[in-house]
C-alpha cells in the first residue's frame, strides 16, 4: 500500500512536495527503465540529498536510504537499503506479478535525541525533535512499474475485448471496462447471431461491434485524465498502451485521445477492419 | 498427480458470464463442467513433471486446516510467489481435483443470496486484495507460507498457532495491514504475541487482538515496522499489550458499577460514589475519578451508554 501523499507528520519530513526543508535536493527515484529477461527485471534507483544532517547521519550509520518493493498480487513485500549514487535494482520475476510499487525513504535507525537541521523551514529553525527508530525523516516518489507475463507483451488488442451475452433487458450493446479485459453485451438474439457468425466474418464482426466500442472506451476515457491512472491495473489498458506506442510512438493520455481521435485510433489498432469487412461483403454478393 | 489450471477463457466464462446459470451444479459432483461446455478445453496442466499423489483431509471442517495447510504447502512448496497468486490455478484445482474437498470443507450456504459470492470467494478470487486468504484452496497454501518458518524445531510451529487461535476473527483482519506483507514482519508479530501469551499464561481475545491490530497501525505511520528487530517488536508489543488489558479490564469495573445503578439514568457523581471500590481493585493508581472520566468516555464510544447533558449519562 502507497503512503499517502497527505499523511502529516509531528515533524519535519523531508520530501519533493512540502516546504519542510527549504533549499535541500532529494532525488528518490528510479530511471523509469526496466530491463527484463526472462528471469529477472532490473531498474536503477537513484538516491541524492544535500541537506548536511542528514548525510551525516547516514555516514554515521544512524540513518540510511531504503527502498520499498510492494506486489500488491503476491503479497511481496522487501525492503532495499539504497547507497548515496546509483542503485542497480533487480527483482526475481518469480517474486511478482503484474503491478509492482517502489516507495522509497529515509530511516532512522536508532533513536535520535535533539534532531534538527539547518535547512528546516523557518517555521521550525531552532526546534528539535526527539525520534525512534525507524522514524522517517524523507519521503521519495512513489512509482509503480508492471512486471507481467511476456505473453501480454504479444497480445492482439482483440483478446482482451470479449464478446458477452447481456443479463439485463437493455436494447442495444453495452460496454463495461472497469475489469482487466473490457466487456462488450450483446442482446441474447444479437449474442447468439455474433456467436454463431463472427467467426466467419471477423472483419465485419469487428466493424460492428469492436469498432465501436473501443471508440466508447477511449471517448470515456478522454473525458478524465484520471481515468489513466485508474486503469494502469487493467490488463486491457496495457495491452491499448503498448500498441499506441508501437503503433504511434505516443504516450497513451487523454490528450493523445484529443488530438488523434477516438475513431482513428480505434481503426488503426484494428487494422482499418472496414476495408476488409467490405471484400468479403463483396464476395459473397459477387 | 497432475496439476490443473484453468485457461484464462473458463474463468471468465464460470466466474463472470455463466456464474449465475451455474449456481445449482455447485451441489454434488463436478462433471457438469464437462458435460455442459463439452468442446471447451478449460484445463491445463500446470507444468510437464507430475506431482506426488496427496489428498486433503476431510473429516471435521475447519479442525482439519491446520493438517491440510501443511499437507498442501508441503507438497506444493515448489510453487512461486508469482504461481500461487495466479487465480487460474487455485480455481482451475478447487473444481477438478480438489472438488470432493471443497464440497465438504466449503458446502454452499442455505441463504440463496449468499451463494454467488461464496462461490466466487471460495472457488475463485474475488474483489479483494486478500483474495489468496479467502479462496477455499489458496487460503491453504498462503497461511502455511506466511507462518512457515525453518528457524524453529517444528517449522509450522506458527501455523498451528494461528488455526489454532481464532484464524478468522483474530489473524485475517490482520492481514488488512500492509506492514504485514513483509513476512518476517508477520511471523515475528505472531511469535511476540504467542510468547507473551505462554509468559502470561493467557489469550488475547479478538477485542484485545484488535485493539493490538490499530496499535500496529498507528506505529506503522511512524515508524518503519520492517527495520524493527524481532526483538523490538516483542518489546513493543508487551508493552501495548499491558496497556489494552489494563484498560480492558477498567472498562469491565465502570461497566459493572454502572449496571449496580438501579436507574437507566445516572450522573457522573453517581459513578464516583464507587471511587473506593475501584481503588481497592486497581490500587497502583492514584487517579481514580480522572480514571472513570476516560472509561465514561470509552463505554460512550462504544455505545454503552450516551451523554444526554454534562456529567448526566443514560444506559442504552
Amino acid at each position: 500500500m502507497a503512503m499517502n501523499k497527505n499523511k502529516l507528520f509531528a515533524y519535519p519530513v523531508l520530501t519533493n512536495y512540502t516546504d519542510d526543508y527549504v533549499n535541500v535536493n532529494l532525488v528518490l527515484e528510479s530511471t523509469k527503465i526496466l530491463e527484463k529477461t526472462k528471469k529477472i527485471s532490473k531498474l536503477n534507483y537513484i538516491f541524492q540529498v544535500d541537506d548536511n544532517n542528514i548525510i551525516k547521519l547516514i555516514k554515521e550509520r544512524k540513518a540510511k536510504a531504503v527502498l520499498k518493493i510492494y506486489c500488491p498480487a503476491t503479497k511481496y513485500r522487501k525492503i532495499i537499503d539504497l547507497t548515496l549514487g546509483t542503485n542497480n535494482i533487480i527483482l526475481n520475476n518469480a517474486d511478482v506479478n503484474n503491478k509492482v510499487q517502489l516507495e522509497s525513504f529515509i530511516i532512522l535507525t536508532e533513536n535520535i535525541e535533539q534532531f534538527c537541521s539547518e535547512s528546516f523551514n523557518i517555521d521550525y529553525r531552532g526546534d528539535t525533535f526527539d525520534l525512534e527508530k525507524g522514524s522517517i525523516i524523507a519521503l521519495g516518489n512513489q512509482e509503480n512499474v508492471f512486471i507481467e507475463k511476456d505473453i501480454y507483451e504479444f497480445t492482439k488488442v482483440t483478446s482482451v475485448i470479449k464478446v458477452r451475452k447481456s443479463t439485463s433487458d437493455e436494447k442495444g450493446m453495452t460496454v463495461d471496462y472497469s475489469d482487466q479485459n473490457i466487456y462488450v453485451y450483446l442482446p441474447e438474439e444479437e449474442y447468439i447471431t455474433y456467436s454463431q457468425y463472427a467467426k466467419h466474418c471477423l472483419e465485419v464482426a469487428n466493424s460492428m461491434v469492436i469498432l465501436p466500442a473501443l471508440i466508447f472506451v477511449f471517448d470515456e476515457l478522454s473525458k478524465d485524465d484520471d481515468a489513466f491512472i485508474e486503469y494502469e491495473d487493467c490488463k486491457w489498458f496495457r495491452v491499448i498502451k503498448r500498441k499506441i506506442k508501437d503503433l504511434f510512438n505516443q504516450e497513451f493520455n487523454s490528450n493523445f485521445i484529443k488530438v488523434a481521435g477516438s475513431l482513428l485510433i480505434s481503426q488503426r489498432i484494428l487494422d482499418f477492419p472496414l476495408k476488409s469487412g467490405f471484400e468479403w461483403i463483396k464476395g459473397k454478393i459477387d | 498427480m497432475q496439476l490443473l489450471y484453468f485457461k484464462e477463457n473458463a474463468v471468465d466464462i464460470l466466474k463472470k458470464q455463466d456464474l449465475t446459470a451455474n449456481i445449482k451444479y455447485y451441489y454434488g459432483n463436478n462433471y457438469w463442467i464437462e458435460q455442459k461446455y463439452p468442446n471447451q478445453k478449460f484445463l491445463l496442466p500446470f507444468s510437464k513433471t507430475e506431482v506426488p499423489e496427496f489428498n486433503l483431509k476431510m473429516e471435521n471442517g475447519i479442525n482439519d486446516d491446520y493438517d491440510n495447510m501443511v499437507i498442501i504447502y508441503e507438497n506444493l512448496k515448489f510453487l512461486t510467489d508469482s504461481q500461487a497468486s495466479d487465480e487460474r490455478l487455485w480455481s482451475g484445482m478447487a473444481h477438478t481435483i480438489f472438488w470432493d474437498y471443497m464440497q465438504h470443507r466449503w458446502p454452499m450456504p442455505i441463504d440463496k443470496e449468499k451463494r454467488s459470492r461464496h462461490i466466487l470467494n471460495n472457488y475463485f478470487f474475488w474483489n479483494s486484495t486478500k483474495a489468496v486468504f479467502l479462496n477455499g484452496l489458496s487460503r491453504l497454501w498462503w497461511y502455511a507460507r506466511f507462518t512457515y518458518d525453518e528457524n524453529l524445531d517444528d517449522p509450522y510451529e506458527l501455523t498451528k498457532y494461528v488455526c489454532e487461535n481464532d484464524i478468522n476473527g483474530k489473524i485475517f483482519p490482520l492481514l488488512s495491514c500492509a506492514f504485514i506483507n513483509n513476512k518476517e514482519v508477520f511471523k515475528n508479530i505472531i511469535k511476540a504475541v504467542k510468547k507473551y501469551e505462554e509468559e502470561n499464561n493467557t489469550k488475547l481475545s479478538r477485542n484485545q487482538f484488535d485493539e493490538l491490530k490499530k496499535y500496529l497501525n498507528r506505529l506503522s505511520g511512524k515508524v518503519f515496522i520492517d527495520e524493527l528487530s524481532s526483538e523490538d517488536i516483542y518489546n513493543k508489543i508487551c508493552e501495548r499489550i499491558k496497556i489494552i488489558r489494563e484498560s480492558s479490564s477498567w472498562k469491565n469495573d465502570v461497566k459493572n458499577v454502572i449496571n449496580s445503578i438501579p436507574r437507566d439514568e445516572f450522573t457522573l457523581d453517581d459513578v464516583y460514589l464507587c471511587e473506593k471500590q475501584l481503588q481497592e481493585l486497581h490500587p497502583d493508581n492514584f487517579h481514580i475519578k480522572d480514571k472513570i472520566r476516560q472509561q465514561l468516555q470509552f463505554l460512550r464510544d462504544d455505545g454503552f451508554i450516551e451523554s444526554i447533558d454534562k456529567g448526566v449519562y443514560r444506559k442504552k
